[in-house]
This record gives structure tokens, sequence and C-alpha cells, in this order.
């Protein structure tokens, strides 16, 4: 067990706890938008790291050069995609929910 | 280390799970693309951490490239049709 | 003008060839050979789209990218990246959902296409922000926390995406304002 195993197992562990934490937002946050912002950033930001711990496990190699090509396409694409959808559904006419029009015990 | 990667594995499998409830149940069509978007970037993980298991991961490698494109691909796609159901209306 | 055109043209060629050998693996002479031709064949398809894309909308469009500076805008997003997520396992994993939303719209004065898509994508990625809108200047963005927290509202983020491309910049937004309701949108 190395120094940089160690790292990767850390780096591996903290996206598993991140894409866990987006996972849990996307069923607990009440509105279309807010779920919006539990996987663009809390599932992009796991995933990066995962990746990353897996560029570490591996060391300098062919296979880290393409890690980091999926690393750079995965940080550009991610809030592409959430941007796409959110738009999507701000021109078909979903409503935002703001505070004050947030009812208590209302399912959605 | 292949006995954490296959540790990580089953955990993301279970993980998985959650947002197939609001594919399943989530009230607009919007809510359950977000949530197929959600299981398309852990299956990408899934896929990576397979490859480590068995050893293959020249081969893993360029299938989890092939699958982030096809899910990007996917969501942009969706996100098309509702514009266009939108501006029909 | 039409420097840029070139340049930009070479920089997509060299792209794609390295993308053709870094996924290729292979280093032989009859590989990298096939690798290269691949590569000027699609440069040359997407002639026409680039031309487009740098003639269309005149020469007061197009300004380089500076990328000396994004060497140092790569690691601040990143550490803002790490800020996000942190905040959204924050709301998310409290007992009561402490979240406060709203919209903010506000004009930029960017100088291009590729500033206002990284300067999207950025709000995406920074604490408590998310695009919805972008009309030619005009941003819609949702904010999850309370919006006179985030740093669109200072203007910080517009400032460091401008600094991408002019040396001093100018005040980048104006017109700023925060919505609590749906109405006139």
């Amino acid at each position: 067990m190395t120094i940089w195993q160690i790292i990767s197992i850390f780096l591996i562990f903290a996206g598993a706890f991140f894409i866990t934490v987006g996972s849990i937002g996307l069923i607990r946050l009440p509105d279309f938008y807010s779920r919006c912002h539990a996987t663009g950033k809390a599932d992009t930001l796991g995933l990066l790291l995962v990746i990353s711990g897996l560029i570490i496990y591996e060391g300098f190699s062919l296979h880290s050069a393409k890690l980091l090509i999926i690393l750079a396409f995965v940080g550009l694409t991610s809030p592409t995609a959430t941007h796409a959808l959110a738009r999507a559904a701000f021109r078909f006419g979903v409503k935002p929910r703001f505070k004050t029009t947030l009812r208590p015990r209302e399912k959605s | 280390m292949h006995d954490f990667f296959t540790l990580v594995a089953v955990y993301l499998t279970i993980v998985i799970f959650i947002p197939l409830y609001r594919v399943i149940a989530g009230p607009r069509l919007m809510d359950r693309m977000l949530g197929a978007g959600a299981i398309g970037t852990k299956t990408m993980v899934l896929i990576l951490l397979i490859g480590y298991m068995f050893d293959r991961i020249d081969m893993f490698i360029d299938i989890t490239l092939a699958y982030a494109v096809l899910n990007f691909i996917g969501v942009i796609a969706i996100a098309k049709y509702i514009e266009r159901i939108a501006r029909k209306r | 003008m039409k420097k840029a055109f070139i340049k930009g043209t070479i920089i997509q060629f060299l792209v794609l060839a390295g993308l053709w050998l870094i996924l290729s693996g292979k280093f032989d002479y009859f590989h990298v050979t096939i690798g290269f031709l691949s590569a000027a064949l699609v440069t040359l398809v997407h002639l026409r789209l680039n031309h487009h894309l740098y003639f269309r909308h005149g020469i007061a469009q197009v300004r380089p990218l500076r990328l000396v500076k994004m060497v140092f805008y790569i690691p601040w997003l990143t550490w803002q990246i790490i800020l996000a997520s942190l905040q959204v396992a924050y709301v998310v994993l409290h007992p009561k959902i402490p979240i406060n939303p709203s919209l903010i719209k506000f004009r930029t004065k960017l100088p291009n296409v590729t500033a206002k898509v990284i300067l999207g994508n950025s709000i995406t990625l920074t604490p408590g922000t998310l695009t919805i809108r972008i009309d030619n200047d005009e941003f819609i963005v949702h904010a999850l926390m309370d919006a006179s927290a985030t740093s669109i509202i200072d203007g910080s983020l517009p400032f460091q995406v401008a600094k991408l491309y002019q040396r001093r910049p100018s005040t980048v937004i104006s017109e700023v304002k925060i919505l609590r309701t749906t109405k006139g949108l």
C-alpha cells in the first residue's frame, strides 16, 4: 500500500460521497430547478473526483491520458446538459417555486 | 485494491436505485430525464470500476468514453424535443 | 480577422490529431499517417462551419482567448466547484432543506459567443447558481440560497471571465434584477 494508493482511495471515497449527495438531493429537493442544482454540481464533482482517483492509481501511462480526456469531456458537457434541460423546462413553462409560493406539506 | 473496487461498485449499484425513484415517480418529463442523466453518470463510474475489476481497463475506457458521449447526446436530444413541443404551443 | 481564422483552423487540426494519437495508442508509421489524414479530412468538412463562426458577427466580435489566464482560471474554477458541492451537500443533508430560491436577471457586455458559453458553464458550476436562459445579452440565473450572497451580484464571476479576454475589463454586467415572482417572464 503506497502513499499514492491511499490518496486514490481517499479521492474515490470522496467521489462516492458526492455522488450519493447528488442522488439524495434529486429526491429531496422540492422543485425542478433545485434538483438541477443537485445533479449539475454534486454529481459532476463526484465523477471528477472518482476519475482523478483512478488517474492517480494508474500512474503515468496511456490509460491515464485517456482518463484525462474523459475528465475534460465530462467537465465540459455535464453543466451544458444541465443547462439544456433547464432552458427546455423554462421554455416549456415550468415555473420555479419561491418561498412565498411554497405551501407546507405540498408534494411535488 | 481489487476488493476495494468491488466494494465501491456494489455501493454505487445500490445508490443507482435512488435516482431511479425520481425516474419512476417524477411528475414531469424533465424530472425523469434529470434522473436518467444522473443514472448515466453513475453508470460511467461503474463501467470504469468493472474494467479495473476484470483487469481489462484498455477496453473498458473506450466503452466509458462512448457512453459519456451517448449520455450527453441523449439529454440534449430530449431537451431539443421538449423545446420543440414548447414552440408548437 | 483572416489571421484568427487560420489560427483557429490549425489549432483544431492539431487537437484532432492529438486526440487520434491518444485514443488509438499505436505510434507506428501506418497508424499515424492515417490519423493525420483523417484529422485533415474532418477539418476540411468543418471548414465552412468555422468560416461561418468567424465571419458572421463582424470584426469586433472576435477576440483571442488569452491562454495564460486560462492556467489560472481552471484551478480557481475547481475550487469553486468544490465549494458549490459542499454547499449542495449541506442543503441536502440538512433536515429542513434551508433553501430560498430566486431568479436573477442581468445583462452582460462580454465580447463574443465563446465568452458567454464559458460564463454560462461557470455560473452553473459556482456555488448556488444555475444558468437557465441566455438571450443575446440577457442572462436568467436561478439562485438556490440567498441571492445576495452569490458572486453575480457583485460581478466578480463575470469579471473573472472577462479577464480571460481583456487585460483591464470595464464593468461587464448591468441591470441586475432579483425576481421572486414569475410574472413578466
